[in-house]
């Protein structure tokens, strides 16, 4: 027997929300007197407002709308000037790193970080010792590390963190340290020297560390607090000298930017799923050296600066793939 | 017919790509300068160069632009001294020789 349905079709549910809960969903919004389409949206790169100052491999660490960056580069000179972003405005507030640092690496939060594994402001370009803590508004001399180096891996909290591989002049380390909140210890290295990749945990007992050099690599080695293995791979091109951000290994992230074998810098994304890595929607512009140790996560991320046709003030908000709400128009 | 097309906007920062733009779009790309290509024959594209108050330009106007930046940065470039460790292949801050770029459509 025919039914209503069949004839009429289902009718299209009016509701008071603008947003919807399932893909595939098209209801009538009563709020926004238009219809709505729930669909699945791929990662997109926004641009987001210019930094106060250009830099080129700095340190950057917390979230899409409460991060902190310091040190990096600006051409041969080393920068101290610290910056922050709350989502929508950037500000260098003065409370600058009481030592200028290129190639920095941040680890922890906005209100809560540390600086460790960064290079001299000196030419050439050393590893140092160095490490600062900072509590939102001031920097702190702290214990120094015990393997002097730059561009290294890093994650965890201010009281509970780690950095591992890094780099030196044409050398890499394959160095893990971790800090108790006032000194750093020496733990089992990583399988093989390593610097220059993206990380970004947020805990010490669950980092990522992916790409980096020597060459240009795919390797994803993971440290889970007491020892090192290694997971999923990039599927695409090894890269060194990029960013990303991996806040636990079975949470979403990416890793962008950077430079390849064949080509210096590199516009392409890849996102891990939490078992392995897809390639992604490219950043606008190809560049290499922006901030790390990370930002934000895997559905909300920011690229900082680095170097594309020259050292850059850009920055570039990352929002991964997932469920969207669409307007459904008649243009 | 091209695939791509080129036009002259400035990044003044947020909202100049926006999450929508990337989504609809799909393809972003700032070649040097500013400089960028998007997909052509693109209702969106068109909308966003609009937009951004962006300056369509041909593919032989856009490689003139592209071709005398990048003389600048090479000229720029080769008059750091050769000793300067941004010219170091095995410095945190090395960079490369600009090379020339071919644009495509």
């Amino acid at each position: 027997m025919t039914t209503y349905k069949e004839i009429q079709g289902t009718a299209v549910q009016s509701l008071t929300s603008s947003t919807g809960t399932e893909e595939g969903q098209i209801w009538y919004s009563t709020p926004a007197t238009n219809f709505k389409l729930q669909t699945f949206g791929a990662a997109t790169w926004a641009s987001a407002p210019n930094m106060p100052a250009v830099r080129q491999a700095a340190g950057q660490t917390g979230t899409q709308t409460a991060m902190v960056l310091a040190g990096g580069a600006n051409g041969p000179s080393g920068a101290g000037t610290t910056m922050t972003y709350d989502g929508s405005t950037w500000s260098a507030p003065g409370n600058n790193l009481n030592t200028q640092r290129k190639n920095s690496s941040i680890i922890g939060i906005q209100s809560a970080a540390i600086l460790a594994g960064s290079g001299a402001d000196t030419t050439p370009t050393s590893g140092t010792t160095a490490s600062e803590s900072y509590n939102g508004s001031v920097w702190t001399t702290t214990g120094s590390i015990n393997t002097a180096r730059y561009g290294v891996f890093g994650g965890g909290t201010q009281a509970a963190g780690v950095i591992a591989g890094g780099a030196g002049p044409s050398a890499y380390f394959d160095a893990t340290e971790e800090y108790n909140g006032s000194s750093w210890s020496s733990e089992t290295p990583i399988p093989a020297a390593v610097g220059g990749g993206a990380s970004g945990a947020t805990s010490q007992l669950d980092m990522m560390c992916v790409g980096g050099g020597p060459g240009n690599q795919t390797t994803n080695n993971y440290y889970n607090g007491t020892s090192w293995s290694t997971k999923n791979g990039l599927s695409g091109d090894g890269r060194r000298n990029c960013s990303g951000v991996f806040p636990t290994s079975s949470s979403p992230g990416f890793i962008a930017g950077g430079e390849t074998a064949s080509t210096n810098p590199i516009a392409t994304t890849e996102t891990w799923d939490g078992t392995s890595f897809s390639s992604s929607t490219s950043v606008p512009t190809a560049l290499r050296d922006p901030a790390t140790t990370g930002c934000g996560t895997g559905e909300a991320g920011l690229l900082s600066g680095g170097y594309d046709t020259g050292v850059s003030n850009k920055t570039y908000e990352f929002t991964g793939s997932g469920v969207v709400t669409t307007t459904i128009t008649t243009s | 017919m091209a695939n791509y097309q080129y036009c002259v906007a400035k990044n003044w920062g947020k909202g100049f790509i926006t999450p929508n733009d990337s989504r609809v779009i799909g393809f972003f790309r700032s070649c040097i300068g500013d400089l960028w290509k998007v997909p052509a024959n693109n209702q969106d594209a068109n909308r966003w160069i609009a937009g951004v108050n962006g300056t369509v330009k041909t593919l032989s106007e856009a490689q003139a632009i592209a071709d005398a930046e990048t003389i600048l940065l090479q000229t720029a470039w080769d008059a750091i001294p050769d000793d300067d460790e941004t010219k170091d292949v095995d410095s945190p801050i090395y960079v490369a020789r600009p090379v020339n770029i071919t644009l495509e459509e």
